[in-house]
């Protein structure tokens, strides 16, 4: 016993060092850094809470990366879920040839965050790009998609939104194990289609409903690729989200110490909106043999 | 049997001194630089070269285009994993050697690298505090580089005043449209064109070349802007927001398809990087002409900026610096690797690597006259000095904010002018 224990531990124990050396460490050593002064190339100098302080009180591009980074989240986290579960729902019927389209569905997953979809997008929604050159022949005037405050944003909801596959096949999962015997009963109640899915689909999956959230929250919170492909954080900041920022302000301009309490900040945003998501599940979520266990 | 034993021993031991000796003087070094692929494949052809000529060194070549090679580095610096010889930005030193401690100092190496081979001026540039960081590599300037089928197409002349500029972007838009613009400036080329002309006007700088201070008045940088914008507004540059539309206002002259295309007129750029911007064009290097440099008439300098544009430092972490300075020395001095290389970096800065290029005809004669045209500015004394922190990535982006700002009609010169000289005096004084 004692021995196989010893040779469980040994199994992972490279694991277990990777995280140390990799996440755990890094972690911590990043929030060391957050009360330092550090051009990256010499040494990090104390500076105790300035770093925080110069963000808060005196960094407009710091509220403005908040700002885009939050309303973004804000736009596609719903979007994306309501995209994923209406795909979920209509992939859920038996079908011929449903396995094809599941995989069709995914795809974009699969292809979405890499940097070859992103220089692809861009080819798109440029002036002269696919989506104006369709916008055009059915009467409608070119949109500068990538030189719009307004637009430039939309461009990369988009490609987001369009990246629902890991979503949809959780929510597909999820769809597959609701009893078929609670459809019959409403069937044989006289329920709609539309009232079985609000009363007896939509309750059942919550608990999805909620992973899915948390998980495409975190996501968002940390976009990088596409807005710094497709749009370089432009025009005039209207696509900077944080992760750029954070990039720029350690790799560009060489202040380690502002990047990670950069990163801190973005951290405890994400934590808190978890927690507050956590907090209201209880109202919201619910799980199977929850009465039971009251009772 | 003692005997063949002894031998056997004796055999062994002197084949592994033998070959404990050749790894003592084999050496492996790490090179990066930057650039596009007809300067990846001379470079190496040259490190090919090299190794065939000193048998014991190795060159690990590690290339890649301009876009996150800095970052790269940075990062390779921090871990202190950076290649032992690096092609480095002039304008990089205030960030990665402020006090002139980032990269070994070449002196360390006279007797490898044939130093004198150098005009003494360029090696003071590279030098902080005594100590120098790299060698050069060559001398660029800003200049007016035209693809000559639109203008023969509109029937008009290269403009030699800014009048004519002006005149030139009204006539092409009328004679072959609005897409057709006299000149993509590039982001820099928007600050530096119009800092050009505000520089030919008041004879001052931005930045003061001696010491990190702003140089010019509030009105004198409120006209700066106001030149600019009238450039955008009077179709003679192609505007920022209209090359952020086209995917990107930082993307290469020669990527963009109106440049492939042959709708715009030419660039505001350096005489280093004629070849690029004839790539994508289908008459190549044909296509392109230099300009005369426009000027205000009497002005006291062109306002165009000529410095050393990068070098090649040597890693203080390097565990093979002698070879590193060889190979250094061999890529800017060796007469073979010059017919190599070529231009595709610049106009070489060594005496022996010039001579060869010159004598051999080896310089396309384009290159000739841009190179020649900054030469004689700059024997004129029209070319001025520029501040090392004028290229500080932070200064870059203050600029590159006003400029976009102001193509974006989100500010006016007059509003922008002190927010301007208040940040960049911000910037300077923690640098």
């Amino acid at each position: 016993m004692y021995e196989s224990k010893r040779l469980g531990y040994l199994f992972v124990l490279p694991f277990i060092l990777g995280i140390l050396a990799f996440n755990l460490f890094p972690f911590a050593a990043s929030f060391a850094l957050s009360f330092t002064d550090y051009p990256l190339i010499g040494s990090p100098t104390y500076i105790g809470l300035e770093n925080y302080e110069k963000m808060v009180f005196d960094d407009d591009l710091f509220w403005k990366s908040l700002t885009v980074t939050v309303s973004f989240a804000l736009i596609v986290v719903p979007a994306r879920l309501a995209v994923a579960l209406f795909i979920a729902q209509v992939l859920n019927f038996k079908l011929r040839g449903i396995n094809f389209f599941r995989a069709a569905y995914y795809l974009p997953t699969i292809l979405g965050g890499s940097i070859a979809i992103s220089v692809m997008w861009k080819f798109l929604f440029q002036q002269k790009g696919l989506v104006n050159i369709i916008l055009d022949t059915v009467g409608i005037d070119p949109i500068p998609w990538l030189a719009s405050e307004r637009y430039a944003v939309w461009t990369i909801v988009a490609l987001n939104t369009w990246q629902f596959g890991a979503a949809m096949v959780i929510f597909l999962a999820a769809l597959q194990g609701v009893p078929k015997s609670l459809y019959e009963a409403a069937e044989i109640d006289g329920a709609s289609f539309w009232q079985q899915f609000r009363n007896v689909t939509l309750p059942i999956i919550t608990p999805v409903i909620f992973f899915n959230m948390i998980m495409q929250i975190v996501n968002c919170f940390q976009e990088f690729n596409a807005p710094y492909m497709i749009t370089e954080g432009g025009p005039l900041y209207s696509t900077y989200f944080m992760a750029i920022y954070i990039y720029d302000e350690a790799f560009k301009y060489f202040n380690m110490g502002y990047a990670s309490a950069l990163s801190w900040v973005l951290f405890f945003l994400i934590v808190a909106i978890a927690g507050v998501l956590f907090w209201s599940s209880k109202y919201w979520v619910f799980y199977s043999g929850e009465k039971e266990k009251a009772r | 049997m003692f005997k063949r034993k002894t031998l056997a021993a004796l055999t062994f031991t002197a084949l592994v001194s033998l070959t404990s000796a050749a790894f003592a003087e084999d050496a492996s070094i790490r090179f990066a630089w930057w650039g596009n692929e007809a300067r990846a494949a001379n470079t190496l052809k040259v490190i090919k070269l090299f190794e065939e000529k000193n048998p014991g060194i190795t060159v690990k070549a590690e290339y890649s285009g301009y876009d996150g090679y800095q970052t790269r580095l940075s990062t390779q610096f921090a871990g202190g994993t950076e290649p032992d010889v690096m092609q480095v930005l002039l304008a990089w030193l205030p960030m990665f050697s402020k006090k002139g401690d980032g990269f070994e100092d070449i002196n360390k190496f006279s007797s490898l690298i044939n130093l004198e081979e150098f005009p003494k001026t360029t090696l003071e540039q590279v030098s902080i505090n005594g100590k120098m960081q790299g060698v050069p590599i060559g001398s660029t300037g800003f200049l007016f580089l035209y693809n000559k089928e639109p203008w023969q197409k509109a029937k008009i002349d290269y403009p030699k005043t800014w009048d004519e500029l002006f005149e030139a972007g009204k006539l092409m838009r009328e004679r072959l449209g609005d897409e057709y613009y006299p000149l993509d400036p590039t982001t820099q080329g928007s600050f530096l064109i119009s800092l050009s002309w505000a520089m030919q006007k008041y004879n001052v700088n931005f930045i003061d070349p001696d010491e990190p201070k702003v140089s010019m008045s509030e009105e004198q940088v409120a006209d700066w802007l106001r030149f600019f914008k009238r450039l955008e507004n009077e179709h003679v540059l192609v505007s920022i927001k209209a090359r952020t539309a086209m995917g990107g206002a930082n993307k290469p002259t020669s990527q963009m398809p109106d440049w492939v295309e042959g709708k715009w007129g030419g660039v505001y750029s350096q005489d280093s990087t004629l070849t690029s911007r004839a790539d994508t064009l289908t008459g190549g290097l044909d296509q392109l002409e230099v300009g005369p440099y426009i000027m205000l008439p009497d002005a006291k300098t062109a306002g165009t900026m000529s410095r050393t544009g990068f070098i090649y430092s040597i890693s203080k972490h390097s565990k093979q610096q002698e070879a590193a300075a060889k190979f250094i020395n061999f890529l800017t001095t060796d007469a073979e690797a010059a017919r190599i290389i070529g231009t595709s970096r610049a106009i070489p800065a060594s005496k022996t690597q010039w001579d060869v290029l010159t004598n051999e005809n080896l310089i396309p004669p384009i290159q000739k006259i841009g190179t020649g045209q900054i030469m004689e500015l700059d024997e004129k004394g029209l070319v001025p000095r520029f501040s090392l922190y004028f290229e500080h990535p932070l200064i870059y982006k203050l600029l590159f904010n006003t400029f976009e700002e102001l193509s974006f009609d989100k500010t006016t010169p007059e509003e922008a002018a002190p927010k301007l000289i208040k940040e960049a005096t911000r910037i300077l004084s923690r640098l």
